[in-house]
């Protein structure tokens, strides 16, 4: 089977598997939305299968960070190795409830409060990065400082209180031009989606396989 | 009953008329009749964060974003494309011998992502450079995932970071902005317009919607995919046509957007 390259194989399955799901969603033929519907569930249960490769790949990832000593690396994955086993093997037990006494804990002592510092660190860097944005440096950013005021002043009830003006011209500022490029930008992004997937079909675009 | 599901008809035609057009584009390259592209410039900005890391000896960070959905979702395509723009970082990197590192938030990405680099180093004769860590597979939960970003972002020191693929508003800001803490060189790319203005914000260069999608083409460095470009040109002039064309009919009365709701 000389004929058949390496890469002509998954290709073809791509192919196949993506003409079949593209069609379904345009026609009422019950063969070809069942095929469908089976092709989208085992792309389902494959990427299911795919979390063991994760465990794996952070466990090697962790240990050998802790046997080269990483510099600055190497404590955090420590912490993360214990927590990784202690949370893994509390969630056995009771497993349909999930309610081990230790696993509770360290969900709700560990894992919550460091998710919840996540947002609480978006506060400081949008501050950070709207300073960065509203520095006038040319014309375009002007424009992004006086959009940014007046939308501002539409959002506070401050801005309405100083003038009866602000919220209208707030409000222009976002269902017109915003809109109107928010608009050109999804447009362009179907037509790409769509150039995209037909590159993928005909196998131009082989990203997924490695290139 | 209908063969053709109602409502879905006019989007059938205009998917017609592009992948028409995209196959018509694609065979008229093959004949060696190829339109120049002006090249993006985030293409440009990638080879020079690539550059910038070789002269400071530091990591290329990538990632294709947490986005709510992995190769299997509505999210498919733009991991797609975030992959498609490792492949060209890799490749850079395995030149300027720099180590390409991918942060990964689905696990079924480890497997594309560790070939598209093996690939991109072996293309360059340099396999010996693959190492087991430059592929990590942090959390599919997002904010796990953002916080071992920034962690391993900021502890090595990344001399570029690429946020290509689909990224959440939030994961924009929250994984950029350390970036820009570190001094970093950042590229980001992604589809969402909300996305897109906190990369703004933060990032050196970005790839504005469709140019996300585009930049695959670019990458792949083939004047047959760059060609797809010139069809995707046309529909966007016809488009434009029709919205005169409509904004005419509409402004006459007639009413012409039901056309569109067959």
């Amino acid at each position: 089977m000389s004929w058949i390259r390496g890469k002509d194989v998954p290709v073809g399955i791509v192919f196949i598997c993506g003409l079949i799901v593209t069609v379904a969603y345009f026609i009422n033929v019950p063969a070809v939305v069942g095929v469908s519907e089976a092709i989208q569930t085992w792309a389902v249960v494959i990427a299911g299968f795919a979390i063991g490769l994760g465990v794996v790949n952070m466990v090697v990832f962790h240990s050998d960070s802790i046997r080269k000593r990483a510099s600055g690396q190497w404590p955090y994955s420590v912490v993360f190795l214990v927590i990784f086993v202690a949370q893994t093997v509390s969630g056995f037990f009771d497993l349909a409830a999930l309610k081990n006494p230790v696993y509770v804990w360290l969900y709700s002592n560990i894992f919550s409060p460091l998710a919840e510092a996540m947002y609480a660190i978006l506060g400081f860097f949008i501050v950070s990065a709207a300073y960065r944005a509203m520095r006038v440096r040319n014309i375009e950013t002007a424009f992004v400082l006086v959009s940014g005021l007046l939308v501002m002043l539409t959002n506070a009830p401050i801005g309405a209180a100083i003038w009866e003006g602000f919220p209208i011209l707030g409000k222009w500022i976002l269902d017109v031009p915003t809109t109107a490029g928010n608009r050109a930008i999804f447009i362009g992004t179907g037509i790409g989606t769509i150039l995209l997937g037909l590159r993928i079909l005909l196998g131009y675009e082989r990203g997924y396989i490695g290139g | 009953m209908s063969i053709l599901v109602p409502g879905r008809i006019t989007g059938l035609v205009v998917m017609a008329i592009i992948v028409v057009l995209g196959i018509w584009a694609l065979e008229r390259a093959k004949r060696g009749k190829v339109r120049a592209v002006r090249e993006l410039a985030g293409m440009a900005g990638l080879r020079i964060a690539a550059g910038r890391c070789a002269e400071m000896g530091r990591p290329f960070f990538h990632t294709t974003g947490h986005g709510g959905g992995g190769l299997y979702t509505a999210r498919g395509p733009q991991h797609m494309a975030g992959i498609a723009i490792l492949g060209y970082i890799a490749r850079l990197c395995a030149k300027l011998g720099v180590k390409a590192v991918s942060l990964t938030a689905f696990p079924e990405l480890i497997p594309v992502t560790e070939d598209t680099i093996r690939m991109a180093y072996l293309g360059e004769g340099k396999a010996d450079q693959v190492k087991p860590d430059m592929v990590r597979f942090l959390s599919s939960y997002a904010l796990a995932f953002k916080q071992g970003y920034i962690g391993q972002l900021t502890r090595e020191k990344a001399g570029a970071a690429s946020l290509c693929g689909a990224i959440w508003p939030s994961d924009a800001l929250h994984m950029s902005e350390p970036g820009v803490i570190i001094g970093a060189m950042q590229i980001g790319g992604a589809i969402d317009t909300d996305t897109l203005s906190m990369l703004a914000l933060t990032c050196d260069y970005v790839f504005l919607g469709e140019e996300l999608y585009a930049a695959g083409a670019f990458a792949s460095e083939n004047p047959t995919q760059l060609s797809v470009m010139f069809a995707s040109d046309i529909v966007k002039i016809g488009l434009v046509l029709l919205m005169i064309f409509g904004f005419i009919l509409s402004s006459a009365g007639v009413k012409i957007a039901q056309l569109f709701t067959i």
